[in-house]
């Protein structure tokens, strides 16, 4: 009731206000306004569709305004069409026009699209200028208001029209958005592969978006002309676009309400800037606006932040330029510009947008209740499995010379869970990548239950029964935790676009969420249904990425490493919501690399090493397999006895380490240290925190909490150019070369800090070079070479020579084995050992933790972001505990 | 054939200009993924501070550095204001600020500069040389010299020093760049001033054919970000080679269909690139990872 009062009554309230002012109000210009407002509430709505829900800078608007202005006024001065004929004429071009530059401008993003619109509307505009013989070019086009049903429309009719239309348009894009194409035009703003995924298909939505926005953008333009009667190509020019631009944002992205506000803001701003006085007040409104905003971000954080003193600043320009300029006219750009920059920096969403935060705390309105929930049986209905459902025969996946998926055949019997094990770039995540259609595969057939499975097309895997969750999140963050589940909803929306737009769809939206509900519910989030994506803690966004996996109803349920990063009770409701997929039948394939998951719930393991499939069975069977042993834990050589005395300096030292990714916690408190001269090896399980700690140390990812020191100096705010500065090289995971670089460059730039950087640093670099090219001579050979081009083992001992030209107090190498070939790693470890011997201090991350525990003075274990263990090599060697964390 | 050829030699010679303006996206892009939609008033307002260096009487060859300085600064102006914000919060907030930007700077000139096309003096003459019976000035010649060297002097800069050496690492990997010890902040910076730079260059070399006006940007832009988008905004051989084809193209066009067509040729080639090539014929194809 409340809900009805407040939303619709608020909408109905300024309907009627605004149809009844020209009742009251005789007075031609403020008609005129008041048809503009409308036209423009109407334009105003078709551009949020772009740049609000696709979230595109779309600089074509004006042009389609211009198109339709231009097809309503030429249908009547050439045809004699009558109104109802010419709006419909104008919209249909906008809608064809839109789709035609909409199927090659979204496949761009950011800028690309931009320019792509950008040049569409000079097109546009050169075009209706030089068709002189149809357009009257620049001269202009005179055209007659036709009769709408044979009524010649006076001025004040022609309003309501256009009221009435607005309020259609309002009306329709209400049922529109609140559909599931709203949602998905949403869904693909935040992860269009997900969109894909999910079986929604970004390119069709993402078209029909654009075009029924530039549709719009043409009805407008229609009443347009026959509001002016007089058309002219330079009316619909860039500057135009901005003031449009100026109106979305200023009002504010995705709402109706933003949009129209936007509109009143651009009808009003010329009155504005035509009175001195008026000018004036607004503008120092505007900047005590922005102090009281800039006073209450001060108080919260203490500090003159970018976002509260440039508003300040550009409408302090705008108080002391109308005090001084003596025609604001003359300046009207720069004052929409000034507007505009304090808007966009210091209110990124828009007057609507902050009014609506403000308003919905004082009404509270309620939200719709949901429906109670479906049963689970009826949206995923019990399975009774047979035979093979995946079958993969020979399948490749090569990138360049690197064969992530070197030939894997296996089969994936229906019913089952299947896990897919093996440790870090071994071609577990390309393989699911391949089956659900991210990449082709380079050779080799895929067939789901019989029947070849589509190649290379994420959305048509989708289609035929595969849905997967990511690695990464790829969840519809603006979006609530049921919309998410209700964009993958299967089956469940089948009404036509049409009725949708009538609002007559309500029934099958009522389904999809008593749907939704059952999945979130078997997923445990049932009570947060409500909740935005991005504001659920991070076990949840997990689960709800499973839940929305099983809206499709999949035949095949791809799990990408569900458990990394979770806490421990999470990993457990984790075990539990697999097993209650399970039970319902669902085929599934599990990547992880959590043992005791993969203990507990798979029926078969095949484990991955080298893009080859080395090893198959039940769990039990496979961790006692010696290859996979010898695949995680490296080559099994004694642990050499280290007697080396070590110094007593603490060259780095750290303490109580937590960092994470947005809301999941990598590291719950690390604490360890090492000393001057000392190698000292940090192991554990992928997933452990190992290159989380190394990305903190060096000053890529900051620290939640805790301290480091480097030679008695706290680093851990600094940034990582200043850490590398004060000693610390780091060569990371994936070595990360500079790739189009030479060889010779990589390595001069690893003593970036060191050396002059004008003239002469090719000198004072040679001898340094040279200790290098002797450690290296491979290097040597190869110093003309692009990085690029060299191999594995090569790029490793060039990021690791890169690392020593820095003349470092300490190298932190991470994972140097990874991804080489087992005769490269001993080479590898035999450099390393080489460094040792000349007394280079070392912080050593390896996967192998037998190799690394051969060379390391000393070493700690990592275990769910924390040191399980420590020791010197011989201890742990011979410690049960090694193995478990890693094999579980 | 002869006129083919005259028309075409004149009109690639301009498209040179585009290119140097396109190089200017492209200096910005590596950096920091981002390009300035303003960059056409940055060529406009770096010609008129040149303009009125000249009218306060400092000798044509002391203008030429003042006015690069001049560009370089409003670059870095960009780059604080309406870039680095968006930047930091990975958005493409940039694309709308430096529009905005451009917008003020547009309005200042008309306001400081008037409206009026003006002339700009320079000490090299317009009358017509002959090679094999082609008409080219010695004002055309100075703008193919001036873009050819500046470019070079830039990719000199990217290859011979250790700071241009950086300026490829950030573009080739940020991270592993800022782990060297160089500061991915302050190359932006650098990468804006440049692209300012080379923005008044080509504003100088222009304005003797063209006037300086408010508007005389507004064209050039639209043609620089078509080379931009059809080269690919990596390569820098690619803009040459764009440009000139560019250029020669619109001269044709106009000389044949009307002089209004001008600007066709270079949109149409651009939605057409975007749709058979969105990463441009020299750019190279990205691998979609999740």
């Amino acid at each position: 009731m409340k809900r009805i009062l407040f939303v619709n009554g608020a909408e109905l309230l300024t309907l009627v206000l605004l149809a009844c002012i020209p009742l009251f109000v005789h007075n031609a210009y403020a008609l005129g306004l008041l048809t503009l407002l409308a036209i423009y509430g109407i334009l105003l709505i078709g551009l949020d569709v772009s740049v609000g829900y696709l979230g595109q800078v779309n600089l074509a608007h004006a042009a389609f305004l211009g198109l339709g202005a231009y097809a309503a006024g030429l249908s009547v001065v050439m045809f004699g069409s009558g109104m109802l004929l010419a709006l419909a004429i104008s919209l249909l071009v906008g809608l064809v026009f839109g789709g035609l530059l909409a199927f090659p401008a979204l496949r761009l993003a950011g800028p690309q699209f931009a320019l792509a619109t950008l040049s569409f509307s000079a097109l546009t505009v050169i075009v209706l200028n030089e068709m002189e013989d149809i357009t009257q070019g620049a001269q202009g086009l005179v055209v007659n208001r036709p009769l709408l049903l044979g009524l010649q429309l006076g001025p004040q009719e022609f309003f309501w029209l256009c009221l009435l239309l607005l309020a259609l348009t309002w009306l329709a894009m209400k049922n529109l958005l609140s559909s599931q194409w709203g949602r998905a035009f949403e869904a693909l703003r935040d992860s269009p592969i997900a969109t894909d995924a999910m079986g929604v298909g970004v390119l069709h939505h993402k078209v029909s978006a654009f075009a029924l926005g530039s549709a719009l953008g043409g009805l407008a333009g229609g009443l347009y002309a026959f509001n002016f009667q007089f058309l002219q190509p330079n009316s619909f020019v860039y500057e135009l676009m901005v003031i449009l631009l100026l109106g979305v944002v200023l009002g504010g992205r995705k709402s109706l309400w933003g949009a129209f506000v936007g509109a009143c803001l651009i009808v009003l701003l010329p009155n504005l800037l035509s009175s001195r006085v008026l000018f004036q007040v607004f503008s120092a409104i505007g900047l005590v606006f922005a102090l009281v905003a800039a006073g209450y971000a001060f108080r919260a954080t203490r500090r003159i932040s970018f976002q509260s003193a440039a508003p300040v600043v550009s409408m302090g320009m705008l108080v002391v330029g109308s005090l001084l300029v003596d025609n604001t006219e003359d300046w009207r750009k720069a004052i929409f510009a000034l507007m505009l920059f304090s808007v966009v920096v210091g209110l990124p969403e828009g007057l609507m947008g902050f009014a609506q935060k403000h308003l919905a705390r004082l009404f509270r309105v309620p939200a719709r209740p949901l429906p109670p929930a479906a049963a689970l049986d009826a949206v995923l209905p019990k399975h009774e499995a047979h035979g093979v459902l995946l079958e993969l025969d020979e399948v490749k996946r090569h990138f360049g010379g690197i064969k992530a998926v070197d030939g894997v055949s296996l089969q994936v019997r229906a019913g089952h869970v299947h896990g897919l094990i093996g440790p870090n770039g071994s071609g577990k995540s390309t393989l699911v990548n391949v089956i659900s259609g991210l990449y082709a595969p380079s050779a080799g057939q895929l067939k789901l239950d019989g029947a070849p499975l589509p190649k290379g097309s994420l959305y048509q895997v989708a289609q035929a029964g595969v849905a997967r969750t990511f690695q990464n999140l790829q969840l519809f963050a603006e979006l609530s935790a049921l919309e998410n589940v209700m964009v993958a909803c299967n089956g469940a929306y089948k009404k036509p676009l049409p009725l949708v737009l009538l609002g007559l769809a309500a029934d099958e939206e009522r389904k999809a969420q008593a749907d939704a509900l059952a999945l979130l519910e078997l997923v445990g989030l049932a009570d947060d249904a409500r909740t935005k994506a991005r504001d659920l803690p991070y076990g949840a966004q997990r689960f709800l990425e499973i839940a929305r996996a099983l809206a499709r109803k999949p035949r095949l349920l791809i799990l990408d490493e569900p458990a990394a990063g979770l806490a421990h009770p999470d990993v457990l409701r984790l075990i539990e919501i697999v097993r209650r997929i399970h039970a319902q039948g669902i085929t599934t394939i599990l990547i992880e690399h959590h043992m005791s998951v993969v203990n507990e719930v798979c029926d078969f393991v095949t484990v991955l090493d080298e893009g080859k499939i080395i090893a198959a069975g039940v769990p039990d069977e496979v961790k006692r397999n010696p290859r996979v042993i010898e695949a995680y834990l490296g080559d099994s050589k004694q642990a050499s006895p280290s007697s080396r005395r070590l110094s007593d300096d603490v060259l780095l030292r750290v303490q109580d380490l937590h960092a994470g990714y947005g809301a999941s916690e990598v590291l719950t408190g690390v604490n360890f240290e090492v000393r001057a001269g000392a190698v000292v090896a940090l192991i554990g399980a992928n997933g452990a925190g190992k290159t989380t700690t190394m990305r903190v140390l060096s000053g890529m990812l900051k620290a939640s909490r805790g301290q480091v020191t480097l030679a008695g100096r706290d680093i851990q705010e600094l940034p990582s150019s200043r850490i590398a500065r004060l000693g610390l090289a780091h060569s990371p995971e994936g070595r990360k070369v500079f790739a189009p670089l030479t060889v010779e460059d990589n390595l001069l730039l690893g003593a970036y800090t060191r050396l002059p950087k004008v003239f002469g640093f090719a000198g004072k670099a040679a001898a340094d070079l040279e200790r290098v090219y002797t450690l290296f001579p491979r290097l040597r050979e190869r110093k003309e070479q692009a990085a690029g081009t060299l191999s594995g083992g090569e790029q490793q001992m060039l990021a690791i020579g890169r690392a020593l030209m820095s003349d470092p107090k300490i190298i932190l190498l991470d994972e140097p084995s990874m991804g080489l070939a087992p005769v490269i790693v001993q080479e590898v470890f035999v450099i390393i050992n080489k460094l040792k011997q000349a007394g280079i201090t070392m912080l050593l991350v390896e996967q192998f933790a037998k190799s690394a525990l051969e060379v390391a003075d000393y070493a700690y274990v990592l275990e769910h972001g924390r040191i399980a263990l420590e020791g010197t090599p011989e201890e742990l060697a011979q410690n049960e505990r090694v193995l478990a964390a890693y094999l579980g | 054939m002869d006129v083919i050829l005259q028309m075409g030699v004149s009109g690639a010679l301009m498209g040179l200009v585009y290119a140097l303006i396109a190089y200017g996206f492209q200096l910005t892009f590596a950096t920091s993924k981002s390009i300035n939609f303003g960059q056409g008033e940055l060529v406009m307002l770096s010609a008129f501070i040149s303009l009125s260096l000249l009218n306060l009487g400092v000798p044509y060859w002391l203008m030429v550095p003042a006015g690069l300085l001049s560009g370089a600064i409003l670059g870095l102006l960009v780059e604080r204001f309406a870039v680095r914000l968006a930047l930091e919060q990975k958005s493409e907030g940039w694309i709308l600020m430096t529009i905005i930007l451009g917008l003020f700077g547009f309005s200042a000139a008309e306001n400081i500069w008037g409206r009026d096309d003006q002339p700009f003096p320079t000490p090299i003459s317009s009358d017509p040389l002959q090679f094999f019976g082609i008409n080219v000035t010695p004002v055309e010649l100075s703008v193919a010299i001036g873009v050819l060297a500046v470019m070079g002097l830039v990719e000199l800069f990217k290859r011979k020093t250790l700071w241009g050496k950086a300026f490829e690492a950030v573009s080739a990997d940020r991270d592993a760049a800022e782990l060297m010890g160089i500061s991915a902040k302050r190359t932006i910076m650098l990468s804006y001033g440049l692209s300012g730079m080379v923005a008044a260059m080509a504003g100088i070399l222009v304005s003797p054919i063209t006037t300086v006006g408010p508007t005389m940007a507004s064209a050039l832009i639209l043609k620089a970000f078509s080379v931009a988008v059809v080269a690919g905004l990596e390569s820098g051989f690619g803009v040459v080679l764009i440009g000139l084809l560019l250029g020669a193209l619109e001269s044709l066009a106009s000389f044949y269909i009307g002089s209004g067509w001008r600007e066709a040729p270079g949109l149409l080639l651009l939605i057409l690139a975007l749709a058979m090539k969105p990463n441009g014929v020299f750019g190279k194809a990205t691998i979609r990872k999740v």
